[in-house]
Order: structure tokens, then C-alpha cells, then sequence
């Protein structure tokens, strides 16, 4: 293979549409993509959480500086180039182009790849996207792991080098992709496939999830379709069905109820525990609870929180409002902290 | 981009894009320029973000535009259910959810949800990313088609 660095005219190379960051929202198009549409995929291919902007500071940058800093990667193809790394990039060009900003941007850097495999074009990718300083969308990530390790049998060894991360964590996203292909595409029509319900497949893999599914006599199968029918719709809520399957009576208000039946199974068990706490200690008070009873009052009262008081806060309609705030944001680190410390 | 000024640039993008298909609707949008300016009505205690309609076929649209954040908010829902529920009394509704590109997977999650509650049949149900509506097949009440 050689690396040939030159200068290309931003025409005549084509976005890639195996590009592993936007393949899946490209699918949803079928026949009717065009180039409008996978340029619109690129700028919204971040993970929703972190990323959002990720795309107008990229934006930002290239026009500061006049130019992209490092060259796009692409092959050669027909009788043009196909970019395997630097999409997001060349898409940035090709708007500036179509909206006349003032600059050059008809012509961009780049490294041709002569002669390149189909393993070569793959390690450009993994670097590309894995390693890459964007965010991008779990789903796609996962996707692109799971195809490395069982279509291109990528050892664990290898990915943890190239990706970061440890085996653990590659192994829960992998498995995550597969259980979600498995128990949830299957009930659903693919544009019924809603890949923003993968973090409720992440959290399956945690410990003692599927035991509890097993144990009260249910499989992968019912979990699909508790998500698909949206009995449980905040995907955190997967890691609150040990406890509402073991009691028979929440498990039975979540199986039977619509959507968000597990919130209902919560509160109720939630009551449960408040009556016995009642019972059992009324002389707890706030220095003398557990960390844990605090922390399961606080989740019920943020969740609970009426949208009047995110307003407030939002809006900053009363003067103590940044010193609420700081509080919360302080109490958010150190958990964070903790959890960093005592997660495996 | 501020949330607010993320959120009115929602409003204009989807009533530019509704204008464009629909010419002859006429537009109220909850992003007064001057003082005076009519807001939209309304509807059980909330006001929708667009309020559009069109006299000859008695056509209502309603769209409401919702930042990445506010998606995951449970006010949200309870507010889609409302403007849902108030187009199925009318005749030809029309519900449009303007969001982020990022946003548009857990917006047709949310929207698939109020349908199930609303038990809605007659109102049209989409989503606009910034470049599509995508519409929420009547009959099946599960998949997204490009509309």
C-alpha cells in the first residue's frame, strides 16, 4: 500500500456510507438518501448527552484557522475518492462551499491511500472513530465493536490497544448490541428500531439484572418487549427490576400495567419500605440516616421534583438559586467520585 | 447556542419548513418580535410553541419544539399527551415535534408512548429533525415513515 499526500478537489470525493459513526442512522433512509442527508447525519452523529455541538465547534475551528490542521484520509474509487477518515470534515467544506464563505475551501488535504485492504481501511476507521476526539452515538460505537471482533475476529487485546478501555467494558457494549438485535429488532419493524433505547441494554448487562429476569421465571425475550412497549421508558429504571420483580406484588402492578408500569412498581415498593421504616425507627433523622436511605429519598424527590422548581432553577428566579445549584453540582462530584472509585 | 435561543431557533426551523409545504396555513408561534404580537392559544393549561391553521379544510397543526434536554423531562409528555388529545377532537390534527438532529431517536421513542396513551387514530403524528418530518404510521402505531 502507498500513502500519497496531496491536495484534492473536495468535488470529486464522496462521503463514505459504511462510515461506522452514521452507518445505522443512514439506514433509515433505505432509497432515498442523497447527499443532503448523510451530511445532515454527520452533523447530528454525536452522542446526545456529550456531543451535541461537537460539530459547530469543529465548524468553528476550521474556519479560524482558515483550514483543516490534519488531512483526510481517503481511497480511490472509480474516477474519484471515497474519505475513510474526515467526513465530518469534508462536509465542512463542502457547506462553506455551497454557502460562499469567504475562504478557500474548495480544496482540501488529504493522504490517498493506494492499493489499501480491506484490514488497513478498518484500523484507519477504529482510529478514526474510536480513538477520535468526537463523541458519537453508543449504538453506532457498540455496532462497530461488536463487527470488529466477530466479522474481522479482532482480538480483545488488539481492540483494548487500539480503543482504550478494558475488556470488561467491550464486552458489556458488544453484548449489549447483540442482546438488542436479538430481543428487541426481532419484535419490531426495523424503522420501529429506536437505537436511543440502547443504554437500557447496556444497563442489562450489569450484574444481577438477568438473574432476576431468570429467576421470576421471564427471559430476554419479555425484557424486549418491556422496552418496546415502554413499561420501562427511563432506561435507568432497568436497574431497579431486581428489586421489582422480587416482591409480588410490584412485579405484578409492572407486568400488567402500560407504559412506565415500573415507575408505579417503584413508588409502590418505595411506600412499602417508607411504612416499615416508619415502624421500624421513627427516631431516624438527616445526620443519623444511612447514606443509602439518603440516597434513595433524594432519587425519589429529584424524580419527583415539580417542573415549577426546574424552572426556578432554570430560569434562576430566585436569588439563591446559584447557590442551590453549586450544592447539587457538589454533591453530583463526589458521588461521581465514589462511584468512579468502588465501580468495576 | 444558549437552550433558549436553541429552542426559538426549533420554533422558526419548523415553521419555515411547515410553511414551505403548507402554504396556505396561517401561523400563530409562541416567539412574539414585538409587543402585541398574538401567541398561541392555550390548550389545558399549555401554550404550544405553533399554532397553525387552515380555514377551508378546517386543518389544525400544532408543533411544539423541545431542546435534547427537555425530551427526557416528564412535563414534556404530559404536555404532548394534552395537544395530542386536543387535535383527535378535531377533525384533520396535525402534531409536529421539532427537535435536534440528536434529539429525533428519543423524540419518536416519546411520541410512540403518547400515541399508546392518547389511543390517538386521527391525528397525524410526526417529527422534524432539521431536515426531514418523519410520520408515525397511523395503522401500526410503531414505524416511522419519511413523509
Amino acid at each position: 500500500m502507498v500513502e500519497k499526500h496531496t491536495v484534492l478537489n473536495v468535488e470529486a470525493v464522496s462521503f463514505d456510507t459504511d462510515n461506522p459513526r452514521i452507518k445505522k442512522a443512514l439506514e433509515k433512509y433505505g432509497g432515498q438518501l442523497n447527499a443532503e442527508r448523510i451530511h445532515f447525519a454527520l452533523r447530528s452523529a454525536t452522542d446526545g448527552n456529550k456531543g451535541a455541538s461537537s460539530y459547530s465547534q469543529l465548524k468553528d475551528a476550521i474556519l479560524a484557522s482558515g483550514g483543516v490542521i490534519f488531512p483526510i484520509t481517503v481511497i480511490v474509487k472509480g474516477n474519484g475518492y471515497v474519505c475513510i477518515d474526515g467526513n465530518t470534515r469534508l462536509a465542512i467544506y463542502k457547506q462553506f462551499l455551497k454557502e460562499s464563505v469567504d475562504g478557500s475551501w474548495s480544496e482540501i488535504k488529504a493522504v490517498v491511500l493506494d492499493n489499501a485492504d480491506q484490514r488497513v481501511i478498518e484500523i484507519v476507521r477504529v482510529s478514526a472513530h474510536l480513538v477520535g476526539a468526537r463523541e458519537w452515538p453508543a449504538y453506532e460505537k457498540a455496532r462497530y465493536l461488536h463487527y470488529l471482533r466477530n466479522s474481522k475476529f479482532m482480538e480483545y487485546g488488539e481492540l483494548i490497544a487500539l480503543c482504550g478501555g478494558n475488556k470488561l467494558g467491550i464486552e458489556r457494549q458488544i453484548d449489549a448490541y447483540h442482546d438488542m438485535n436479538e430481543y428487541y429488532r426481532d419484535v419490531v419493524d426495523d424503522t420501529a428500531f429506536h437505537i436511543d433505547r440502547f443504554s437500557g441494554f447496556v444497563e442489562l448487562q450489569k450484574p444481577r439484572i438477568k438473574e432476576a429476569i431468570f429467576e421470576a421465571g421471564l427471559d430476554l425475550k419479555d425484557f424486549g418487549e418491556w422496552i418496546r412497549d415502554g413499561k420501562i421508558y427511563r432506561l435507568e429504571d432497568v436497574r431497579q427490576l431486581p428489586k421489582v420483580l422480587r416482591d409480588d406484588k410490584a412485579k405484578e402492578t409492572f407486568l400488567a400495567g402500560g407504559p412506565r408500569s415500573i415507575e408505579t412498581a417503584v413508588r409502590l415498593l418505595d411506600q412499602q419500605a417508607e411504612k416499615a421504616l416508619d415502624q421500624k425507627d421513627s427516631e431516624i433523622t438527616l445526620e443519623t440516616a444511612s447514606v443509602y436511605q439518603l440516597a434513595e429519598v433524594l432519587a425519589r424527590r429529584i424524580n419527583d421534583l415539580p417542573y415549577s422548581e426546574v424552572r426556578a432553577l432554570k430560569d434562576k428566579e430566585r436569588d439563591n438559586v446559584a447557590e442551590q445549584i453549586s450544592t447539587l453540582e457538589d454533591l453530583s462530584a463526589r458521588l461521581h467520585g465514589l462511584l468512579e472509585d468502588v465501580s468495576e | 447556542m444558549s437552550q433558549s435561543d436553541l429552542h426559538r431557533h426549533l420554533v422558526i426551523q419548523v415553521v419555515n419548513a411547515l410553511e414551505a409545504r403548507c402554504p396556505l396555513l396561517s401561523f400563530v408561534a409562541d416567539v412574539q418580535q414585538k409587543p402585541g404580537d398574538a401567541v398561541p392559544p392555550l390548550i389545558d393549561g399549555f401554550r404550544p410553541d405553533v399554532y397553525a391553521s387552515k380555514e377551508s379544510s378546517r386543518s389544525i397543526v400544532i408543533a411544539e419544539a423541545k431542546t435534547d434536554g427537555d425530551l427526557k423531562r416528564k412535563h414534556t409528555g404530559n404536555q404532548i399527551v394534552c395537544f395530542v388529545e386536543y387535535l383527535e377532537q378535531k377533525r384533520n390534527g396535525f402534531f409536529v415535534l421539532s427537535v435536534t438532529g440528536c434529539g429525533a431517536n428519543r423524540a419518536k421513542t416519546l411520541l410512540r408512548f403518547v400515541r399508546q396513551v392518547t389511543h390517538a387514530t386521527t391525528t397525524a403524528i410526526a417529527v422534524f429533525d432539521g431536515c426531514d418530518f418523519w410520520l408515525l404510521d397511523s395503522s401500526d402505531g410503531a414505524t416511522w415513515h419519511l413523509s
